[in-house]
This record gives structure tokens, C-alpha cells and sequence, in this order.
């Protein structure tokens, strides 16, 4: 049995799957202490039946998304290296922030030594200021970490509660989000070693080993709780993941379609191409900071069930405030649940007179009224629609195959799930002129894909045969290779040591994604090769039955 | 989100899959370091720079740019026409005003092809910066436009296509041509009879360095710019002045190129040459995205930078203040010498050129004649013979007044094939193009 939990704005879904047939769900009350809830949700959801045949249960959860947004976060020193490009005033991002001398050219060379005297002495500065947090970055530290790691030796006399190196984060080139990345990392550390602390409470308690609990990570893969710990920032944004993979596997996996997730507060839309859910080029954006972890690419609109409708200047808006049902009382007010109900001639009283005030200022009929608010809402999805397929067709094609023969992005339908997606339907087909689909279990849709993701890591190989060197950042593997090393071999080790890491057990669930080599000519003459391979693990969604 | 100055928008089309050959200086790897540089230093995440990506070049627009011998599909790779297609997007981009400024990175470069063209020459087939030009005018109603090639090596083609047009300043530094290929680009190169002064060419000593580039744009440059008053400003960006390219001897940094382009402020740049891939393209380019874009440059600086060192000598300084007296000169009695050269060539003016291909190893022999007519530039004639092919070209050129155009179709209708393998013409004023046999 599979167990999956998803907390959303209002409710914290849960799931039971077992033999890929969803066999139980629950939406829980989203309570005032997240961590609270989700451990009263899963305590009150998984039964001890459920325990005795329990494959795993896998957690999407918003406690670091949260603590970002509320700005709840521990105090971080960062070095940073910035060598040679932007002014690197924008960096600072930490509580205290030191730039370090040196620098690692763009092939992983070192081109000046890092400064550790200089680094020692910012270090002491950072723990004399009650800094417990440690972040280390440094500028083509993922062609060649060796600074990194010099700071991280230094570093280790202080006695720092938490330090992160930013290579290990990301093998992708993106300096900035490198350094945003590894210091939020930093900083979400406490409030998700609290998180941490009471699910191990939680599986001492219920007597389920840690090896069955599973971190979703907003590419929409797993890891193991075990596994995160050093990697607290891989718990982010995990929601729209889930629901984008949710939609996935309940439409029998589509080759072309947009994902729509209308849930209470947001509408979260993801795109499937050529079979394959699209991720953000570099990674998340997490509050202000753009980042290096790796996400499904989703737009989100400020629309949902509980969007409150209101009149401004004469002109319909509808959101961001939310209310819930239970909130009515002395003062009427009207959602867009309350809107969709009315317009699929569920006729309710209760909203009656507030309809009537609303429509009655614009001067129509409460149908006429309705219709507006609606062909208002899809709009607002019919733009980040637009902008995602937009974005997508616009992303960098490099070779001349690509621009060629590449094709371009079209979607087939939408899948829509989340609680008011049977009402919302006919609207969106009507208007946006495309086939939806709003499958069974559309209502818990987040939650079975939380339930079913797999464990998913992309690794960069770059090979340099004049240096005879070989880096597998994911993989922290630095190692030397000889001058005559081909693209044939350097796929071969890819492969090996990603079976090695027993991250995957099948050398088929890797998949070589994006090859290339080119030769090296100095003064006309052919000296080496420089060999990049990006892999990784193929998602293994499973397939539900019903 | 990071947030630029000026808008930029970007193409950034590094061809990974084409090459000349194994071990050619114009080859696979060549932009693979700059866009490495790009990507860490996070370029893609400002929110007001956008990256396009290129389309092929449509064939009218090289018709009406090129005479491609025997034909354009036998000589123009999909490389050169992504690479021309690249400057056209760029150019819709910025003239529709998605963003402020341009800058094509793109390889096979351009700036050598000739109006009549055989094949590669410099790497070069078609040149990407004059299609633009037939673009905007067609498309925007451009008139006035400005082409700065600060690319090491004369800008030959471009010169040769812009050479009777006054409505082009072309304008080109270059290290000169008694040192360097393509052994052009002089000081009394200066236009056709309709357009003298409106071709400018300040070939540099070699060893030049920031400091004299610097001043050629402060001192020439930059007011022949204020007087022209152009519409638009292109900068053909080649990168081999840098002090580390293997084919140059140039003397220039990545902060003079960064200066450079900030005082030159192009609308749109077009990358051509620069073969230093490794050290100098991702710090060069980094440089001019960065001044385009309005982004403080001062901490880009190649690792092995040491200014003193590239220090160029008082016997350049004194000489660069003198070239660029002359050449301004020039400028201001441009009107003067296009009358005196009326007078004496009141028919036709012609010239003689020998055109060598490079990289394929033959020579192209040209006749071309300008007709001088009191109303428009003046119908051009090219007897063109290369390869075993005879060509009669003809340009009716974009402000040709109706004899001209006249003329210039009478002529393309009675002249029989059989002396030549290829009758052209180009009539840009209605935008057509004409050949023989069809």
C-alpha cells in the first residue's frame, strides 16, 4: 500500500493506493500549525491495517514553502566567490555576507587560489555574530568544487550547526540561483529539522521504519526522508507537482495537454509535451530568489474556489482574498464556487442576495452576471496558458537539427482536477475551444500524485580530455580520464556510476537525455575533446487500474 | 528578478552540429565557452533580457542582398541562412520595439561576402548584416542607417555591397591591410560616385590597444554619427581585436570592447569574428551583452588581464590621431570630391576588382560600372567571372529614378544569354528579382 499526502491552502488531501487502485481518500481541515495537522491527518488516516502492508507514504508538504513566504528563517553566513562577471552586490542574500578572492574558469580550472586566510577570519566575524548557518559557493564550483571544499575544510573548526556547499545542490551553470539556492538551504534548515524531528516522532510512534517515508520534491520525484536532511530546500514547492503529476497518471498519460489543478485558493497549470511533464529550465523560483532546484515549470493563477467576487471601478475581479463557506454570516459575500454553482443551474439560496447586490451594480441579470465572472476567470487562465506555451516554444534551441526538425508545442486537451473542476469544465471547453478531461478521482488528484511519484535526479557529466578530467557533480564524482576518452565511454560511466549511487537498480531507467561533443582545436591543431551528458532516472509513475 | 537597464534581446545561435571542418578556426566549440559564461553568470534570469530564437532566412531577402553563382541553394549552407535569419529576427525584434537593443550570437559570421558571391570566403557566404538592411528598408521604411564593423578584418563585403549607397555609413576599424586579410579597407577607399565619404576605413597598426580604439570612436566615430543622424546603428561585432585571438595582432580587452559598445550604442549587434574561444570570446561577449544592456561591466575582466602590458606604443597613439584627421577630413569634403568625381566620370564610373577566395582557392574578376545619373544613385553593371561562370548583374538600386529602372530592365530583356551563364537583376526599388535562364 502506497499512502500520499498533499497539503494544499485549505486542506491536507490524503490517499490510499494499493495493487494501483486507489482504495481510500480523506480531506483533512488545514489547521493553524501545519505541522500539527499533517501529523493529526496522517494519524487519524493511516490505520494499523494500513501499516502492515505500508510500501511507503510519501509527503508533499508546504512547511519550508511557508516559512520562506513568511520570512520565518535562520540566520546564514555566506562565502561567496564570485571571481570574474556581474558586480556581486545582488549576492548578498545572507545574513552576512563575505567575498572570497579566486577563481574557477568556465572549463573547471583553477585560475587564482580562494583566499582561506581572508575566509578564516570572515568566519570567526560570522560565529562572533551568532551565526549558526553556513553557506559556500562558489562561481564553476560544478566544473570544479575544490574551493568549495577548501572553504567547507576551513569552515569545520568553527563547529557551524549547518553547512551547505553550493555544487551539490545542482550540476547545472547558473551562479546566482547557485547562491540563492544554497543559502536558502540554509535557511529553511530549522524549521524543517523541526518537520523532520516530529515525522520521526510520528514513525517511532506508529512503528513504520523511515526507509517508507518519502519528501516530494517539486520535480515531482521522491526522496527519502533520510536522504533530505542536507538537502532541506528539496521539500519545497512540492504542490504543483503533485498535482501536474496527479493529472498525469489519472488521464492515462497524455502526450500533449495542459494540467489544470483548481483548488480553494490557486489555479496551478502544468504542461505535458511529447509525453513528458515540462520542467523549469534551471529550477524553482522560491519567494524572490530564482534557484537551482529542479520543478516542474507551472504557472499559477490566484483563482479558486473560494476567490471572492467583487465589483472594483465598475469592473468584475475576482481573488486573491479567499473566504471559506463557514466565514458567511453578517457579512454576505460571494465566491467563485458560489458563481459556478449558480451557473450550472445548481440554484442556491443562500447566495441569492448576494448575487443580486453584486449584479444589480453593474446593472445585469444575475445570469448575465455569472457568465461575466466566469469568461473573466478563464481568461485569467487562458493567459498563463498562453505564456507557458509561449515560454516553452521560446526555450533555447542550440543546434541546427533542433531548429529544424524540432517540433513545436501543441497541446491536445486539458485535464482538469481539483474539487470544482466538473463545474468549471464545460466553461473552459466552451470558451478556450479545446477538449477537457476531468478524471475519476479528479477531487484527490494531488494526493494520488503524491502517492505514485518516483525517484527522480538528473546528473551533468562534462568530460575535458586535455585536462583528462571527468565531474559528475550530482554524483560528487572528480575523477581522471585518458586523453583518447570518447562520448561512447563517457555515457558508459554516466551509467555506471549512476547504478553504483543505487539511486536506480536497472541500467533502463536511465536515460541519456542530451549528448554532445565537440573537439578542442589550440592553434588548428585537434588536442582533446570536451564531452557533455546530461541523464536521468525515467519517471516509473505507476499505472492506476481504475 | 533581476532587472536590466536597457531591454535586451538576445539570439544565441552557436550551431553545435556544423562546421567547415575538423579542425577549422570557425568550428563547433567556438561559442561553447561564451554560453557557458552566460549561463553561470545567470543571464537568462534578468527579466528584461529575452532570448529569440532564429528562423531561416527567407530566399527573396538573400536575392535581393546577394548574387549567389550558380545558385543560392548550391552555395548557402542552412548554417549561413540560420545565421542570416538570426539578424532579421533580431532586427523584428527591436524595430517592433519588443525590446530596446540586439545582439545576434551567431556563427557562421558574414561580413566578407560580396554583392556577387561564389561561395566562402572568410568563413563568410552571405552577409548577414546587409540582408538586415534589405529587411528593415523593406519591412520598417528605414532610411538612414549606420554599419560600424569592429571586427579585426576590413569589412570587405559589406563595404562592397553599401559602396554607392549614401543612405548606408559604413564605417570600419580594422588592423590594416598590409598585415592582415583580407588586404583591403584603406583609408582612400571611400565610396562610389553617389555615396563618397559615406564609406570610412580606419585601418589600425597592429599591437593597437584599447586606448586607440577608444579614441578612433571618440574622435571619428562617434561625430561622423552625430552628423550622419542615422535611423539606426549596427554593429558588425567581430571579436579577434582581442589581445589573445590566434589570427590578429590587435591589442584589445574585454573592458575596451565593453567601453566601446556602451559610448557606440548600437541598436543591434551582430556577432562576426573571434576566434580566442576560450580566452577571450566569453569575457568579450559577456563585455558587450552587459553594455548593451546597461549592466555595470567593471568586474569583467579576462583572468590573465594585465593592461600595461597591452600598452600600445606613442608611435600608434601619434598615428591613430592623424588617421583619424584625415579620415574625418574625408567626411567633411565628401560633397566636394563626389562633384569633382562627376566631372570626370560623367558617364559610367568603373573599377576593376579581383576578389580571393580564401577558403576555397580561386579568384572571382569583376568589372563594375556605375552609371552617374543627376536623379538617384545610379543603375550598377557587374561583368563578373569565376569558376568558368560569366554573370551580367544588374542593381537597379532603392532610389533609382525611372530611367534607371527603365534602363536597367531594357538591358536585363536584351541581353542574350548565350554570351553569359547568368543574366541577374535586381530591382530593389520594387523589391524583384530577376535571372537568366530562369
Amino acid at each position: 500500500m502506497i499512502v500520499g499526502l498533499d497539503v494544499g491552502g485549505t486542506t491536507i488531501d490524503t490517499v490510499a493506493i494499493e495493487n494501483g487502485k486507489v482504495v481510500a481518500f480523506k480531506k483533512f481541515e488545514r489547521g493553524r500549525n501545519l505541522i500539527d495537522s499533517v501529523l493529526e491527518s496522517l494519524n487519524q488516516f493511516i490505520s494499523d491495517e494500513m501499516i502492515l502492508n505500508l510500501e511507503r507514504i510519501t509527503l508533499s508538504t508546504t512547511v519550508t514553502t511557508n516559512a520562506i513566504v513568511q520570512n520565518n528563517l535562520d540566520k546564514v553566513g555566506m562565502i561567496i566567490e564570485n571571481g570574474i562577471g556581474a558586480n556581486p552586490e545582488f549576492l548578498m542574500c545572507g545574513d552576512m555576507n563575505f567575498f572570497a578572492d579566486g577563481y574557477i574558469n568556465n572549463r573547471g580550472i583553477e585560475v587564482k587560489p580562494v583566499n582561506i586566510e581572508s575566509v578564516k577570519s570572515a568566519l570567526q566575524n560570522f560565529k562572533q555574530e551568532g551565526i549558526e548557518n553556513l553557506g559556500i559557493v562558489g562561481k564553476f564550483s560544478v566544473r570544479n568544487p575544490q574551493h568549495e571544499l577548501a572553504v567547507y575544510e576551513a569552515a569545520k573548526e568553527y563547529n557551524f550547526k549547518f553547512v551547505s556547499v553550493g555544487y551539490k545542490l545542482s550540476g547545472k551553470l547558473n551562479f546566482p540561483r547557485r547562491v540563492f539556492s544554497t543559502y536558502l538551504n540554509c535557511a529553511v534548515y530549522s524549521i524543517f529539522n523541526m518537520f523532520y524531528k516530529s515525522i520521526l516522532a510520528f514513525s517511532q510512534e506508529r512503528k513504520i521504519p523511515l526507509e517508507k517515508i518519502f519528501i516530494q520534491k517539486p520535480d515531482g520525484g521522491i526522496v527519502n526522508l533520510q536522504n533530505i536532511e542536507c538537502f532541506p530546500i528539496f521539500s519545497i514547492l512540492s504542490g504543483p507537482a503533485a498535482s501536474a503529476q496527479g493529472g498525469f497518471v489519472l488521464s492515462n498519460f497524455a502526450k500533449n495537454a495542459i494540467i489544470i489543478d483548481i483548488g480553494g485558493t490557486t489555479t496551478d497549470i502544468a504542461f505535458l509535451s511529447n509525453g513528458n511533464l515540462v520542467l523549469e529550465p534551471y529550477g524553482a523560483k522560491i519567494g524572490k530568489y530564482p534557484t537551482l532546484v529542479r520543478a516542474i515549470y507551472s504557472r499559477s493563477v490566484g483563482l479558486g474556489a473560494e476567490s471572492v467576487v467583487k465589483i472594483v471601478d465598475d469592473t468584475v475581479k475576482i481573488g486573491p482574498e479567499t473566504k471559506r463557506w463557514y466565514e458567511k454570516g453578517k457579512n454576505e459575500f460571494i465566491t467563485f464556487y458560489d458563481i459556478l454553482q449558480f451557473s450550472n443551474s445548481c440554484y442556491e439560496n443562500s447566495i441569492n442576495a448576494g448575487l443580486k447586490s453584486l449584479s444589480s451594480q453593474l446593472n445585469i441579470s444575475q445570469e448575465n452576471f455569472c457568465k461575466l465572472v466566469i469568461s473573466r476567470a478563464v481568461a485569467m487562465i487562458e493567459e498563463k496558458i498562453k505564456e507557458g506555451i509561449e515560454y516553452i516554444n521560446n526555450l533555447p534551441v542550440y543546434t541546427i537539427n533542433k531548429l529544424l526538425y524540432g517540433e513545436k508545442f501543441a497541446p491536445q486537451k486539458i485535464i482538469l482536477i481539483g474539487g470544482p473542476a466538473q463545474l468549471l469544465k464545460p466553461h473552459l471547453e466552451n470558451e478556450l475551444k479545446i477538449k477537457v478531461e476531468v478524471p475519476k478521482h479528479y477531487m484527490v488528484a494531488n494526493a494520488i500524485g503524491c502517492a505514485i511519484g518516483s525517484i527522480s535526479k538528473e546528473y551533468n557529466l562534462v568530460a575535458d580530455t586535455i585536462q583528462g578530467k571527468l565531474v559528475i557533480p550530482e554524483l560528487n564524482i572528480y575523477q581522471s580520464i585518458p586523453a583518447d576518452f570518447t562520448i561512447e565511454q563517457a555515457k558508459k560511466v554516466l551509467i555506471e556510476k549512476v547504478l553504483k549511487s543505487r539511486e536506480v537498480k536497472n541500467q533502463d531507467d536511465v536515460e541519456i537525455v542530451d549528448e554532445s561533443s565537440f573537439n578542442m582545436i589550440r592553434s588548428f591543431r585537434f588536442c582533446g575533446r570536451m564531452i557533455r551528458i546530461k541523464a536521468q532516472l525515467k519517471p516509473k509513475l505507476l499505472n492506476l487500474r481504475d | 528578478m533581476l532587472k536590466a537597464k536597457n531591454s535586451l534581446g538576445l539570439i544565441l545561435f552557436p550551431a553545435f552540429d556544423w562546421r567547415i571542418s575538423p579542425t577549422h578556426p570557425e568550428r563547433e566549440e567556438r561559442l561553447l565557452y561564451t554560453i557557458d559564461q552566460i549561463e553561470e553568470e545567470g543571464l537568462f534570469d534578468y527579466e528584461n533580457i529575452k532570448i529569440f530564437n532564429p528562423e531561416m532566412v527567407a530566399s527573396k531577402y538573400i536575392e535581393m542582398t546577394h548574387f549567389c553563382i550558380p545558385t543560392i541553394s548550391s552555395i548557402v549552407t542552412v548554417s549561413h541562412k540560420i545565421a542570416a535569419g538570426s539578424a532579421i529576427t533580431i532586427a523584428q525584434k527591436v524595430l517592433s520595439k519588443e525590446v530596446e537593443k540586439g545582439f545576434a550570437l551567431i556563427r557562421p559570421p558574414g561580413h566578407h561576402a560580396h554583392r556577387v558571391t561564389y561561395g566562402d570566403r572568410g568563413f563568410c557566404i552571405i552577409n548577414n548584416e546587409a540582408i538586415m538592411v534589405e529587411y528593415l528598408r523593406k519591412e520598417y521604411k528605414i532610411k538612414k542607417i549606420a554599419i560600424i564593423d569592429t571586427d579585426c578584418h576590413h569589412g570587405d563585403g559589406t563595404q562592397d555591397i553599401f559602396w554607392n549607397d549614401k543612405d548606408v555609413l559604413f564605417i570600419s576599424l580594422h588592423q590594416d591591410g598590409t598585415t592582415l586579410y583580407p588586404g583591403t579597407g584603406f583609408t582612400d577607399e571611400i565610396g562610389g560616385p553617389s555615396a563618397i565619404g559615406y564609406t570610412l576605413n580606419l585601418p589600425l597598426p597592429p599591437y593597437t590597444s584599447d586606448e586607440g580604439f577608444l579614441y578612433c570612436l571618440d574622435n571619428l566615430i562617434i561625430p561622423v554619427l552625430e552628423e550622419f543622424k542615422p535611423d539606426i546603428i549596427i554593429n558588425s561585432a567581430g571579436q579577434d581585436n582581442h589581445y589573445s585571438d590566434p589570427l590578429t595582432n590587435m591589442n584589445f580587452s574585454a573592458q575596451g570592447y565593453a567601453k566601446l559598445t556602451e559610448k557606440l550604442s548600437p541598436n543591434i549587434s551582430v556577432l562576426e569574428g573571434g576566434y580566442s574561444i576560450e580566452s577571450a570570446l566569453p569575457y568579450v561577449n559577456l563585455g558587450i551583452i552587459f553594455a548593451l544592456a546597461g549592466i555595470d561591466y567593471s568586474n569583467i575582466k579576462e583572468p590573465d588581464y594585465n593592461p600595461e602590458r597591452l600598452k600600445q606604443s606613442q608611435r600608434t597613439t601619434d598615428y591613430i590621431k592623424r588617421l583619424c584627421e584625415q579620415v574625418y577630413s574625408i567626411w567633411k569634403s565628401k560633397e566636394e570630391r563626389e562633384y569633382k568625381v562627376k566631372m570626370v566620370h560623367q558617364d559610367y564610373y568603373a573599377r576593376k576588382k579581383s576578389i580571393y577566395y580564401d577558403t576555397m582557392g580561386f579568384r572571382e574578376n569583376q568589372l563594375e560600372k556605375i552609371k552617374i545619373c543627376k536623379k538617384c544613385s545610379g543603375l550598377i553593371l557587374i561583368d563578373s567571372f569565376c569558376l568558368g561562370y560569366r554573370v551580367l548583374a544588374i542593381v537597379i538600386p532603392h532610389d533609382a529614378c525611372n530611367d534607371c529602372q527603365n534602363e536597367g530592365h531594357k538591358l536585363f530583356e536584351n541581353t542574350e544569354v548565350g554570351n553569359y551563364s547568368h543574366v541577374l537583376l535586381q530591382d530593389k526599388k520594387s523589391f524583384e528579382f530577376f535571372r537568366k535562364p530562369s
